[in-house]
């Protein structure tokens, strides 16, 4: 007990010393200057903006996906599952160039994305794109999760008193697995928060915050970055308890 | 049988294959106002064939009729059928009275309507108070209650209820079935209802059938279903007998049990109804009636069939028009008394040996 407690401390302290060294490198003028920097506000609403988009066209096109995937079986479920959990596991920078290829300026796709105002290189769109590739499989997932937890005799008896397949999907079963899709939909949005591998390749323009943190890291040095740092820390941190606090409220 | 009632339910042939679970050629039929009890171990496909009517399941094979009307392929809220499963399956992210209102919210009826519709069932299942609760914070017995309301606040065909009392305590089920008695003579709806429970079956029951490995081995009154090779297996030799105590006295009561008389040494009120039970071993068999004997219940009976259960001979006799009795002789008595199918006998059993079920 005694050793495993030691090697806990040690992991514990790997995990937390990050955060107090930071603080501690912090400048407060240098915050006050990052705070009121008008490069920053402007990639920090550009990157909130593109998260809050893309999170909530996930839920439009991922949630009956996953109600699929929960309720019904058929051939090829499998290969469809694994589709929805595959971004999981690409390198970001591959996301970036796969994203480019498939609907960039130069794949069979451009002329209509264009015709909608949609070019997906070096444009907010572009960065909406990376963002739902890489937050689809949380999403889904915990929405799948969601949906295949509730008792299926709540949805079939509400079809047996007289509600058709939509008013039973939009009284009972979305009520029913609300929380685990705003826990996906939090879990995605957070992901593309920290997105910034497939970034740097499709999108280096207009700047999100976290593509701003590496060029000031490459230009300014490791004092000016530890400011905005802070504020990408916050965010998360705020990210953090508002999901904690929801899983806590489901149970 | 009276031409004016029709068939309300049927299904014909149902064959459904679900591996642990099937259904193999169910055919069973509820009329208007019948309160039918599927009596049956757990495993022969009670629940299956209920989902089946319901539409939640698609049968592989056969017809569900309502009303004459083909619905096999039919979704279920084009049945007009209330299901309420083991569960309940009550909404818990809904209040109470949002749980039964649902049914009339589907059908657009007007917001004071429904009002009043839930008002009136809540009081008719004293759930009245209960109705800004959430169903979580219920009571089993209060959840039974509330899925109930739920089922009756709309004119539905029919009722099919699943085990509605197997998570109950013993007082609670047998309040149970007197309420649904009471609601099923004041409402008249009609219901199709499955157990394993055979004194459920006698509480409840106007129609009666046998379900047994996915077919239905016999369908009619509960006495006649009880009497087949399978429910006897299933329900051991034991004889049950539904009556109505007429008086007591001198803590024995008169019981009217079909159309004849038992006396038993059980607790009681007049006008209870009450399942009684009596051991076929307990029963002697004579040939002609002696004057004396410390039995106090004496019946005519008449033998129906006879069969073989190693040095014992089990003898289904019947007394009077309605009621069943299996009686064990020993091979050599059934010899000496020279027993066969439709000989006369006479049944003697002690008052004691009769014990109250329900």
């Amino acid at each position: 007990m005694v050793f495993f407690s030691l090697l806990s401390v040690v992991i514990l302290f790997f995990l937390t010393y990050p955060f107090v060294s930071l603080m501690l490198l912090a400048d407060p003028k240098l915050l006050g200057f990052t705070l009121s920097s008008a490069t920053i506000i402007r990639a920090l609403l550009l990157t909130l903006e593109a998260a809050t988009l893309s999170t909530l066209i996930l839920m439009v096109f991922g949630v009956p996906l996953a109600y699929i995937l929960a309720r019904f079986e058929f051939r090829g479920k499998k290969l469809v599952e694994a589709i929805t959990d595959l971004p999981l596991v690409i390198p970001h920078a591959v996301v970036g160039i796969m994203v480019l290829i498939a609907f960039g300026p130069k794949s069979p796709f451009s002329s209509i994305l264009e015709n909608i105002g949609v070019i997906i290189e070096n444009s907010f769109w572009a960065i909406v794109a990376v963002f739902c590739f890489v937050g689809a499989p949380l999403l889904i997932d915990c929405a799948k999760d969601g949906f295949a937890s509730i008792d299926p005799y709540l949805e079939g008896v509400a079809r047996c008193m007289g509600a058709g397949a939509g008013r039973t999907f939009y009284t009972i079963s979305l009520p029913l697995a609300s929380k685990s899709i705003l826990t996906g939909a939090l879990l995605a949005w957070a992901r593309s928060m920290s997105e910034v591998g497939a970034l740097l390749i499709i999108a280096y323009y207009p700047k999100t915050i976290n593509v701003l943190v590496i060029e000031w890291f490459n230009i300014y040095g490791l004092r000016y970055t530890v400011a905005l740092t802070l504020i990408l820390l916050s965010i998360s941190i705020i990210v953090f308890v508002v999901l904690r606090w929801i899983l806590r409220w489901k149970h | 049988m009276d031409s004016k009632v029709e068939t309300l339910i049927a299904t014909v042939n149902l064959h459904l294959n679900l591996g642990e679970f099937k259904l193999r050629g169910v055919s069973v039929k509820a009329a208007n106002r019948d309160y039918m009890v599927i009596l049956g171990p757990s495993g022969a496909g009670k629940t299956l064939l209920l989902e089946c009517i319901a539409g939640l399941r698609k049968p592989d094979k056969g017809m569900i009729l309502i009303d004459g009307n083909d619905v096999t392929n039919l979704p279920p809220e084009k049945r007009e059928l209330a299901f309420l499963p083991q569960n309940y399956a009550l909404w818990p992210h809904m209040r109470v009275f949002d749980n039964i209102a649902y049914p009339l919210r589907c059908r657009r009826v007007p917001e004071s309507e429904i009002k009043r519709r839930v008002k009136w069932v809540s009081r008719e299942l004293e759930i009245a108070h209960l109705l800004n609760r959430k169903p979580t914070s219920l009571s089993g017995g209060e959840q039974q209650r509330v899925a109930l309301a739920r089922a009756m606040v709309w004119e539905f065909k029919a009722i099919l209820l699943d085990e509605p009392t197997a998570s109950l305590d013993p007082s609670l089920r047998r309040s149970t079935w007197k309420l649904l008695r009471r609601l099923h003579e004041r409402m008249g709806f009609t219901a199709i209802h499955v157990t394993h429970d055979v004194a459920e079956a006698f509480a409840l029951a106007t129609k009666s059938a046998f379900m047994y490995k996915g077919k239905i081995v016999k369908q009619g009154l509960l006495n006649e279903v009880l009497t087949t090779a399978e429910a006897v297996q299933y329900l051991g030799d034991t004889n049950l007998m539904k009556g109505k105590i007429l008086d007591t006295a001198k803590g024995e009561a008169l019981v009217r049990v079909a159309d004849t008389h038992i006396i038993a040494v059980i607790d009681g009120k007049p006008g209870e109804e009450v399942v009684l039970s009596l051991r076929p071993e307990d029963i002697i068999v004579l040939r002609e009636r002696r004057l004396e004997s410390s039995a106090r219940n004496i019946l005519q009976a008449t033998v129906e069939s006879l069969e073989l259960h190693g040095p014992l001979v089990l003898l289904h006799t019947r007394s009077g028009e309605k009621l069943m009795l299996k009686v064990y002789v020993t091979k050599s008595s059934a010899e000496y008394l020279k027993l066969k199918p439709k000989s006369k006998v006479i049944l003697c059993f002690k008052a004691s040996a009769v014990k109250r079920v329900v």
